[in-house]
């Protein structure tokens, strides 16, 4: 097994990423390693923690090891009305780990697209998220929505306070029909509503399926448009080799401070949680004050790399022994010949413990014809 | 093979009876012995019986597909899973309770002795009120009773506890019960089995 067998997933996914990416026409955006805390600060809501790795440098400015990079991409986006920007990264952020209460470095590889957005970007975002997944498995599901449904359903409900706004976004997010069918029954929506609600967010067909009975459930503007967006991007789709891995899913949430229109969750099959996340986040662009479109997504390299991590039966292929009477010249030929036929050669005095391998041969004495073996 | 996580205890063996009736029966499951994970391949079912409060943990994570735990730790910890069914049993309320004769301090905030830091701070936080948490892991009754707290964030199912050591409930946050969650991978990837299974738990007589 060669080197490139042996990569990582996070590297090899990267490799094939990459060119997926440059073959449609994205370009590598590379950033320093540290922001100005005050980007994070101004746009907490944006940020999944609240909390950021802060250290103040010499010059007193206090900075930030960076937790996202999107609002990096788009505080120095050269997007405008005419031109439109579509870049790609492999960075790493660094956020708290929920269950270790420690910060965490964690690799992402992400896609932007920002400037004059139309159907076909979002068909081309959403395509590009899907054959990423593909990458790291082809057996994934690639969930859909939109951030109008969820808004509409909260103006059809009458939902005003801002508790319980972040009840029914919580109710949606984890499939609780039944507390969510208790809280709209208690705002006056009718049963047959609340039970078609419930059949789409537990719904587990296909795309034009579940498009079919959102339209029924879509009573105001904002859960029209939704579906209307849901609709076009799925006929430009859903001829796609991965049109079957596409789901409609109402559980798929964003903050709607920053988040408008698409939004989009991956899973692979190896993995017990969501790999990828993004969408449309116009809203953010807005609070820069840029009139433009941006769309973007996510994939969590260190999750992937947890569930699909590099087979390792070996530390090294051969352990190669010499002792002070043994040939250098003869000994380095040894390695060399052995490498080159593939192996991963280990030089040394004696066997290292601890690590695995394959085989061993002894260079000892002044190689003499017998004295070693393979 | 659906992984089926269930809490120790009598809250368990309640699920496991139910889930044996819709089909989903494991002998072994029963027997007086030390085992953690139990297999039946034959009707697609294993069990692992771990500590409630870890239930929404290995779900979350995918060591289990499915599991039951109450709604009190799936609001105290916020676990990213699917809430499916509430199994309607397990019943009590989360509430604020004190001495029978407390009278809250307004010039200070209220120091409140809890498991549940964060239902009790999301609860005073809604109210817009200060509050000090001392949070305990066991017997909390006694916390206002020793001057350590003014008030508690608790569990109570009959009140009997309450009562007998002079303590009333002020105010009902929220009530629990026990919850069938699901691991939001495998609602995609094994979603016929799953589905199965909290069809039959829906429809049970």
């Amino acid at each position: 097994m060669n080197a490139i067998n042996r990569l990582p997933k996070d590297e090899e996914l990267y490799l094939t990423l990459r060119e997926l990416y440059e073959s449609y026409g994205y370009q590598k955006y590379t950033m320093q390693k540290f922001e100005e805390y005050a980007l994070y600060a101004d746009h907490k809501n944006f940020l999944t923690s609240q909390s950021v790795l802060t250290f103040t440098e010499p010059g007193g400015k206090l900075l930030a090891l960076r937790p996202d990079v999107t609002l990096s991409i788009v505080k120095n986006t050269k997007a405008d009305g005419d031109y439109t920007e579509k870049l790609y990264y492999r960075e790493n952020v660094y956020r708290p780990d929920r269950s270790s209460k420690s910060f965490r470095e964690i690799g992402q590889i992400g896609v932007e697209i920002i400037g004059n957005l139309d159907r076909y970007e979002s068909a081309e975002i959403v395509t590009l998220a899907a054959k990423s997944l593909s990458a790291v498995d082809p057996d994934f599901v690639l969930s859909l929505s939109h951030t109008g449904f969820m808004a509409g359903l909260l103006d059809y409900a009458a939902v005003d306070k801002a508790t319980d706004r972040e009840l029914v976004a919580d109710c949606l997010r984890s499939a609780n029909t039944h507390e969510l069918a208790s809280f709209l029954m208690a705002h006056g929506v009718e049963q047959s509503y609340i039970d078609r609600l419930s059949e789409l967010i537990l719904f587990r067909g296909g795309f034009a399926d579940a498009l079919n009975l959102a339209a029924k459930l879509a009573v105001t503007p904002p859960m029209k448009k939704a579906v209307s967006d849901l609709a076009q991007v799925y006929a430009n789709l859903s001829g796609s080799e991965f049109a079957s891995s596409l789901r409609l899913d109402l559980t798929v949430q964003n903050d709607l401070d920053y988040y408008y229109g698409l939004i989009l969750q991956g899973f692979v099959k190896g993995c017990p949680k969501a790999v990828l996340t993004g969408g449309r986040y116009d809203k953010l662009l807005r609070k820069f004050n840029r009139p433009i479109g941006a769309m973007g997504f996510a994939l969590f390299l260190g999750e992937i790399l947890s569930c699909y991590p590099t087979p390792v039966d070996y530390d090294f292929d051969v352990l190669l022994l010499y002792s002070d009477d043994t040939d250098p010249a003869r000994l380095s030929a040894k390695a060399n010949e052995l490498r080159e036929a593939g192996n991963r050669v280990r030089i040394a005095r004696t066997p290292p413990g601890q690590l695995k391998y394959k085989e061993t041969v002894e260079m000892f004495g002044q190689g003499k014809a017998g004295s070693e073996e393979c | 093979m659906l992984k089926i996580a269930l809490p120790k205890g009598r809250l368990g063996m309640k699920v496991y009876e139910m889930l044996a009736e819709c089909g989903y029966e494991c002998g072994e499951l029963l027997e007086d012995n030390r085992k953690l994970i139990f297999e039946n391949p034959e009707n697609g079912v294993s069990y692992f019986l771990v500590k409630p409060s870890d239930v929404a943990i290995y779900v979350e994570h995918g060591a289990a597909d499915i599991g039951v735990v109450g709604k009190d730790i799936l609001l105290e910890q916020k676990a990213d899973i699917y809430e499916l069914l509430d199994l309607g049993f397990g019943k009590c309320r989360m509430c604020v309770a004190a001495p029978v004769d407390y009278r809250e301090d307004r010039d200070r905030p209220v120091k409140v002795a809890t498991k549940f830091p964060n239902i009790a701070t999301e609860y005073y936080s809604s109210k817009n009120q200060e509050i000090e948490i001392i949070e305990l892991h066991g017997s909390i009754e006694i916390a206002p009773l020793v001057g350590l707290s003014d008030v508690i964030v608790d569990i109570v199912e009959t009140g009997t506890t309450l009562r007998e050591n002079n303590l009333r409930v002020f105010e009902e946050i929220v009530p629990i019960s026990a919850r069938l969650i699901a691991n939001k991978a495998a609602s995609k990837f094994k979603s016929e089995e799953l589905f199965r299974v909290v069809e039959k738990l829906k429809n049970r007589g």
